[in-house]
């Protein structure tokens, strides 16, 4: 059963060069792809799931190896290209990007979405995953989606998205203030309560919790009632876990 | 994560370094057998019964667990990740704690 589920992906790809090294272009439909990867990923969770029980290292590294969506993004990427509904192009080059983030089909689908659809209001979507795609060209990438949409969500979660982005890791007075800037433009323009709220939050991290601040003290209670301080740790280098056993 | 916060609190532990959680379990009752099951010997912050609503991880705007800060020896916030970077905070820890150690020699003088 493993071994079968094995064979038939690795087949895919294979056919797929076939078809278009013919010419012939895909008929697959968007609907039609997410069912059969919908099938595809139930039966390999199966194998992964009996390996997993089964302590087979080999067999879950030979699985892990063998992810469906590594040969369905091809196919995706071929319907996309097929098929002439604007919208039908669209969902699969945001299924490719989003649960096929890792392949090498992703930075094309990127592109193109980034070439040709940069109106679509479905791309709110996708853009969380922006950096991880392509992240050499995210900065350039993010510019283009927030000066590019029409739609105040997906222009929203841009700002968003491009302000955690230059922030990450920064001291730099002029770069907070930008990531600042588009804070507070999500705030302007979003009517999604918890992007808002997450907007709002993330200002006050960078006038708060930068790097190169004072830390804000915290005083409560350990885990046995004692109450103590943060900064009782003074004259130590502290590493501040937020954590919990779950 | 466990495995390596134990490694690294036996290894810092004649330096001028502190492990200290902010935990948001909101059972503490569930919570201490698992700490003794994972000799979790650090000291916590409790984040309260709200759990990771708690007002800890509230007033640091905390999003994702783990999150986790370097503050130096002055109180000073020198790195930080959303999920553990041990790489980056490895560094950190790295440049920091050598820091806070010349400043203790530095005072004793």
């Amino acid at each position: 059963m493993h071994r079968l589920v094995w064979t038939s992906l690795l087949l895919l790809p294979c056919s797929m060069l076939a078809a278009q090294q013919e010419g012939s272009p895909s008929k697959e439909t968007y609907t039609q792809l997410l069912a059969e990867y919908k099938t595809a990923q139930s039966s390999w969770m199966t194998a992964y799931q009996a390996a997993s029980g089964a302590e087979d290292s080999a067999k879950i590294e030979e699985l892990m190896l063998a992810r469906p969506e590594a040969s369905f993004a091809p196919r995706f990427l071929a319907a996309s290209k097929a098929t002439a509904d604007s919208d039908a192009k669209v969902d699969c080059l945001l299924w490719i990007c989003s649960r096929a983030f890792q392949s090498p089909e992703a930075k094309i689908a990127l592109a193109s979405i980034l070439e040709d659809h940069l109106d679509s209001p479905k791309l709110v979507s996708v853009i969380q995953m922006v950096g991880y795609i392509d992240p050499e060209n995210a900065a350039t990438n993010f510019d283009r989606l927030v000066e590019g949409s029409s739609d105040a969500e997906v222009k929203a979660q841009a700002l968003f998205n491009r302000a955690a982005f230059l922030a990450k890791g920064q001291s730099d007075a002029e770069i907070l203030a930008k990531a600042k800037t588009d804070y507070e433009q999500v705030i302007q323009i979003s009517s999604e309560d918890r992007l808002v709220t997450r907007a709002k939050g993330a200002i006050f991290e960078l006038e708060n919790l930068s790097i190169g601040m004072i830390a804000p003290d915290i005083e409560a209670a350990d885990l046995d009632g004692v109450q103590f301080k943060l900064s009782d740790y003074r004259g130590k280098v502290v590493m501040l876990d937020f954590w919990g056993d779950w | 994560m466990y495995p390596h916060e134990r490694s690294l609190v036996k290894a810092m532990k004649d330096k001028p370094f502190a492990l200290l959680g902010v935990n948001s379990d909101s059972d503490l009752d569930k919570l201490r057998p698992r700490m003794e099951e994972e000799s979790i010997t650090w000291r916590s912050f409790w984040n309260g019964p709200e759990g990771t609503n708690g007002p800890i991880s509230k007033a640091w705007n905390v999003s994702g667990w783990p999150t986790l800060y370097l503050i130096d020896h002055e109180g000073v916030i020198r790195f930080k990740s959303l999920g553990f970077d041990q790489p980056g905070m490895d560094a950190a820890i790295a440049k920091w704690v050598p820091i806070a150690e010349k400043a203790r020699v530095e005072d004793r003088d």
